[in-house]
């Protein structure tokens, strides 16, 4: 059990090296957690603005009249 | 020692090992010879464990391939067919991560990586990453690692293709020094020249049997033939072509 754990360390840790030195798939991994938030945020706050303007009422729904 | 009982491996329909015997004694080389497709390459990976037989048995110091891999794998060192390297590691850290693999660490594995890469000549890309070796550099870097943990069977697939005169010769001496340490080399060419330079005992493979097996004379009497692709041409039926 201990010469398969430290086998399977010594291989993460060769991944991990191997991995870090790799910078595309560093800046993928880090780019979309990254922008990710970003992106909601600026989309949350321009439908939060369309909808501030009119209240919301020109994009709501048509009801049928009573 | 290696030593090979009715081995029989098949894929499908295909039939690559069809009860393969031989025996590779400590303290000499001895040649895999075949023609391309006879079984040498699946002959070699049981015996490295990474191949299951469909029936009989390897063994590597009296260690069973298929029951004792772990004791195999310490036992030998292995430069196979296919010698990718990682290309964001460097040649050290490569030889580095197998030795501590077999359980080498601190000062000794230090120690062993710079005896490897003194004597393989690798001194001079030993701290660069691997990206862009050339065939011959990224041969020595598989060697190297092949050789970190000072195993006493060693398993080399084509060890020179692709080096250049000098390097060959580097590695043809160090087989030998190998050789007169003891240990059981089994090697795999298809230079002629070369098996006639290093081999002590050649076994030739043959559409997955053994086809002649003997010391390089021990042939050439047999076939009564004056050389070596002249006995292999005799002794494996095939005819100079694809």
């Amino acid at each position: 059990m201990g010469g398969w754990f430290r086998r399977m360390m010594i291989v993460c840790a060769k991944e991990t090296k191997d991995n870090a030195r790799d910078r595309r798939s560093l800046l993928v991994a880090l780019i979309y957690p990254l922008i990710g938030p970003i992106l909601l945020g600026v989309m949350m706050s321009l439908v939060a603005s369309a909808l501030g303007k009119d209240g919301g009422e020109a994009k709501a729904p048509k009801t049928a009249p009573a | 020692m290696i030593e090979v009982r009715n081995l029989r491996k098949s894929f499908n329909s295909v039939t690559a090992l069809d009860g393969v015997d031989f025996t590779a004694p400590d303290g000499q080389v001895t040649g895999l010879l075949g023609p391309n497709g006879a079984g040498k390459t699946t002959a070699l990976r049981i015996i490295y464990t990474v191949m299951r037989p469909d029936s009989g048995s390897s063994r590597v110091d009296g260690f069973d391939s298929v029951a004792d891999r772990l004791r195999v794998q310490r036992r030998i060192g292995v430069l196979p067919d296919t010698r990718g390297l990682y290309p964001r590691l460097t040649a050290r850290e490569h030889v580095r991560y197998y030795g501590r693999l077999h359980g080498l660490s601190g000062k000794d594995l230090e120690e062993r990586i710079d005896r490897l890469v003194e004597i393989l000549g690798i001194g001079e890309f030993a701290d660069r990453r691997a990206k862009g070796f050339s065939k011959g550099q990224t041969r020595k870097v598989a060697l190297a690692r092949a050789l970190v943990h000072d195993p006493s069977n060693l398993l080399l697939d084509e060890p020179t293709n692709g080096l250049d005169i000098a390097s060959s010769r580097a590695v043809h001496r160090l087989i030998r020094d190998i050789r007169d340490e003891g240990r059981c080399v089994l090697f795999c060419s298809h230079i002629m020249r070369e098996v006639a330079a290093i081999c002590d005992r050649i076994i030739v493979i043959s559409r997955g049997k053994v086809a002649a097996e003997g010391t390089p004379k021990e042939l050439l009497r047999q076939t009564g033939k004056d050389d070596l692709e002249e006995m292999f041409l005799a002794v494996t039926g095939a005819e100079e072509g694809w």
